[in-house]
């Protein structure tokens, strides 16, 4: 039977439909990713970004090249649209494995507490003592440059991070009343962990997904300008940045154009994510 | 909150990547007005692109070991700005007519760096141990003996005329040494190697830098003018050119045909361009099973754009060849080869046992901003053959120890002459008995390798000139590598260096470079 409310109270779902179209900062981080996405899913790339044209290399930007044109006379624009997808994809392929593992043991080990939680609090540790990207080269050399390099780093390196924070979650909210209320009303600690806990701490890692995702696109463009990331001829921002560093100031373009667009994903990723923990009020 | 702090950390990174970027623009040192005359003393910081491994002349031959080795140790005769052979130890030298005896007469006077007199008994010796060791330069003349005449005085005598001789004697792994090392042994010695050079090693890292003082005893008069040398090792051609920017070296060698236009354009910085004895070359491993197939090889070379390359990696500092003799060099021919002609390139492949195109990978070594960017053009060109090309960029030493070991499909690499005559670059990249294996491509060809002999045996003339075009012609058919330019020697220094500039071999006289204090 539904009463006659003056005032019905709206459902948690629209509740924050309404305060994220408030948010400027969501708005603007999900208005810029959309773009990227787009860009990145259709690839609307004016020229073939592999095509060579070694008689109009080095062109300065113009009507027909609005990017101008690489040292092998292949069209800017297109490279960085095409590398659009290419970092992206890699960046958000690489983070999967990290959330999914990292949520994991943040989860169990901060549920479970004890000698299991003391083990993955010193692994974490000693991972954290490493400068960040020593390991991830170290592993790249290893693995091999080029895509799966990145990956088999990010999935051994990246899980630190969220493991570190969903613990520190997972710990204080075990101490709140209700999961103990939980348990003792005869619930298994699978379904207490899966159906109580995990929707409480899902915001948190998605917000550090989207900070994950910038940072590892910024490493596949800083290897590839390392020329341990993606090999060429595909497009990478990094290796584009890089090629372009030798006549940074007699032919700007070729290195400021990939690197505007790194700049701006970048933005994009941190509005978004900053305006997700805003909506969430995870502070 | 942790992704605020990650956040922050991920801007910094991209601020980061610019910064790296950007750090080519930074100022270079100021210009300084030009005083009258060279001035004594100071130190040259000059960066180089790989390490000095040895000073063992008579065992080395790549650039890194070849210009400190020529620093320390010197041949009785040299070669001039054009490649003419001029009296170096040797004050003066005769040739009988039958072309059997050469008469070296020393300098007087002439001392090592610890002050003892040269005589012609280390000449001998010198000459003498090379002969022994054989190495990967050896002294291909037939000589029947080295005598030393008198203290000043050496004879060689050939068994029968070889006409590239002396520019075989010219260059650096027949440098002279102390007779019996001075009494030391081998390996004690070439770590603090005694010559007549006008360096002398003070401290050496085969790993980094190399520091040399002047040598007091040297025989050209008030030189060398700085009072000290240092080989500084930075690999990459970027980092080079910054830190001669940020005046934190004095000049640089191999610098990046890419950034002419921006080092030209600084006043700060002055370079010097002038032309060289090396070709860069596409060099084909002929074990690979691919590369054996000698349709595979001309299918590739119809395939490359020669012109093309040199325009869009070399920015005018190189010019585009057909053969691996450059036009610097006696003989240089003008030989019909295969080149930029797609459809020839298709029927070639279709003549070949892989018609339908297979996988290969191209080396190159690391660091090296314009063969990063021909391997590109080549892998692009070769993809309409259906020749699926990958990249495999590799750090100079192991890039080194990979093709000397024959395990690479093929690469890209520079041949060098050492001396001006074009004897020296046939048999190093031609004969499949000598100590390269044909540049390591294990290229045989027994007709190229009687001509070669023909031409040490004939006098120069129209007669030698035929042999070499003949020579030059079987290779551009056969294809063991495709050469692709000739590039400029190009150094580069700041404003308070005089003097810097690259001989034709590619190596700098530094006793003629001075400071400004």
């Amino acid at each position: 039977m539904t009463g006659t409310a003056t005032r019905t109270v709206p459902r948690p779902g629209v509740r924050w439909l309404r305060r994220a179209l408030r948010n400027p900062t969501l708005i603007a981080g999900a208005v810029i990713m959309l773009v990227v996405l787009a860009l990145a899913v259709f690839s609307p790339t004016p020229y073939d970004p592999f095509a060579q044209d070694l008689d109009h290399g080095l062109d300065p930007p113009s009507p027909a090249h609005w990017f101008g044109t690489d040292q092998l006379g292949r069209d800017i624009l297109s490279r960085v649209v095409a590398a659009t997808g290419t970092d992206l994809r890699i960046a958000v392929l690489a983070a999967v494995v990290p959330f999914v593992v990292g949520l994991a043991v943040g989860l169990v080990s901060g549920y479970a507490g004890g000698w299991l939680d003391w083990i993955v609090g010193r692994v974490v540790d000693t991972f954290v003592a490493f400068p960040f990207y020593v390991l991830v080269i170290v592993v790249v050399f290893a693995a091999g440059t080029g895509e799966r390099g990145i990956y088999v780093a990010y999935a051994l390196v990246g899980w630190i991070s969220y493991a570190r924070v969903i613990r520190a979650k997972t710990r204080s909210l075990c101490r709140q009343g209700w999961v103990e209320a939980a348990y003792g009303g005869g619930l298994s600690h699978t379904r207490v962990v899966g159906r109580h806990l995990l929707p409480n701490v899902l915001p948190q890692a998605v917000v550090l997904l989207m900070t994950e995702i910038l940072l590892i696109m910024v490493a596949v463009v800083t290897l590839g300008y390392l020329g341990l990331g993606v090999q060429p001829p595909t497009p990478d921002w990094g290796t584009m940045i890089s090629d372009g560093q030798l006549f940074l100031t007699t032919k700007w373009w070729v290195s400021t154009l990939p690197g505007l667009a790194v700049v701006t994903t970048g933005v994009g990723l941190s509005l978004l994510g900053d305006g997700l923990a805003d909506v969430w009020r995870l502070r | 909150m942790t992704f605020r702090t990650a956040a922050a950390r991920a801007v910094a990174v991209i601020f980061a990547v610019f910064a790296l970027a950007a750090c080519t623009a930074s100022p270079g040192p100021s210009a300084t007005s030009s005083a009258t005359g060279p001035q004594k003393g100071g130190t040259i910081v000059y960066g180089r692109s790989a390490a000095v491994t040895s000073f063992d002349l008579n065992n080395e031959i790549t650039a890194n070991n070849a210009f400190a080795i020529d620093k320390v140790f010197e041949p009785l005769v040299s070669f001039d700005t054009e490649g003419k052979i001029i009296p170096w130890l040797a004050e003066k030298y005769t040739v009988s007519p039958d072309l059997l005896t050469y008469t070296f007469d020393l300098r007087p006077d002439l001392e090592f760096s610890d002050g003892t007199p040269v005589t012609a008994a280390d000449a001998r010796f010198s000459l003498e141990r090379h002969r022994k060791v054989q190495g990967p330069l050896p002294l291909q003349a037939p000589i029947r003996s080295i005598v030393a005449t008198d203290t000043h005085t050496l004879t060689i005598t050939l068994k029968s005329p070889y006409t590239p001789f002396l520019s075989e004697l010219s260059g650096f792994s027949n440098g002279i040494f102390p007779a019996d090392f001075g009494g030391r042994t081998e390996k004690d010695f070439f770590a603090k190697p005694i010559g007549t050079g006008p360096w002398v090693v003070q401290a050496w890292d085969p790993n980094g830098d190399t520091t040399f003082t002047a040598n007091p005893h040297y025989w050209q008069e008030g030189k060398p003018y700085a009072a000290s040398l240092i080989y500084k090792v930075v690999s990459d051609d970027t980092q080079r050119i910054q830190q001669l920017l940020a005046g934190q070296l004095a000049g640089i060698e191999d610098v990046a045909p890419a950034s002419l236009e921006q080092l030209q354009g600084n006043s700060a910085v002055s370079v010097a361009k002038l032309g060289s004895w090396a070709v860069e070359q596409v060099f084909f491993n002929t074990q690979n099973a691919h590369f054996a197939d000698r349709h595979v090889r001309r299918a590739i070379a119809y395939a490359i754009d020669r012109e093309g390359i040199t325009k869009a990696t070399t920015f005018g500092a190189a010019q585009t060849v057909h053969t691996l003799i450059p036009p610097t060099i006696q003989y240089s021919a003008d030989v019909q080869a295969l080149d930029n002609d797609p459809a020839a390139a298709q029927r070639e492949l279709a003549a070949s046992a892989y018609p339908d195109g297979f996988s290969a990978t191209l080396m190159i070594n690391s660091g090296d901003s314009a063969r990063a960017q021909e391997a590109q053009i080549i892998q692009a060109a070769l993809k309409p053959l259906h020749i699926d090309v990958k990249i495999e960029p590799l750090e100079l030493n192991s890039f080194r120890e990979r093709f000397k070991a024959f395990q690479y499909d093929f690469m890209i690499n520079s041949g060098q002459s050492d001396a001006p005559d074009p004897d020296g670059l046939i048999t190093f990249q031609a004969d499949p008995d000598g100590f390269s294996h044909s540049f390591w491509t294990h290229y045989t060809n027994p007709q190229v390798t009687k001509l070669m002999r023909q031409g040490r045996t004939t006098a120069d003339g129209p007669q030698r000139e035929q042999i070499y075009a003949e020579i030059q012609q079987i290779l551009a058919d056969d294809v063991p590598y495709i050469p692709l330019y000739n590039p400029d020697n190009v150094v580069a220094s700041g404003a308070s260096v005089h003097g810097l500039s690259p001989r034709i071999n590619g190596s700098v006289l530094f006793q003629d470079v001075w400071v400004q204090q």
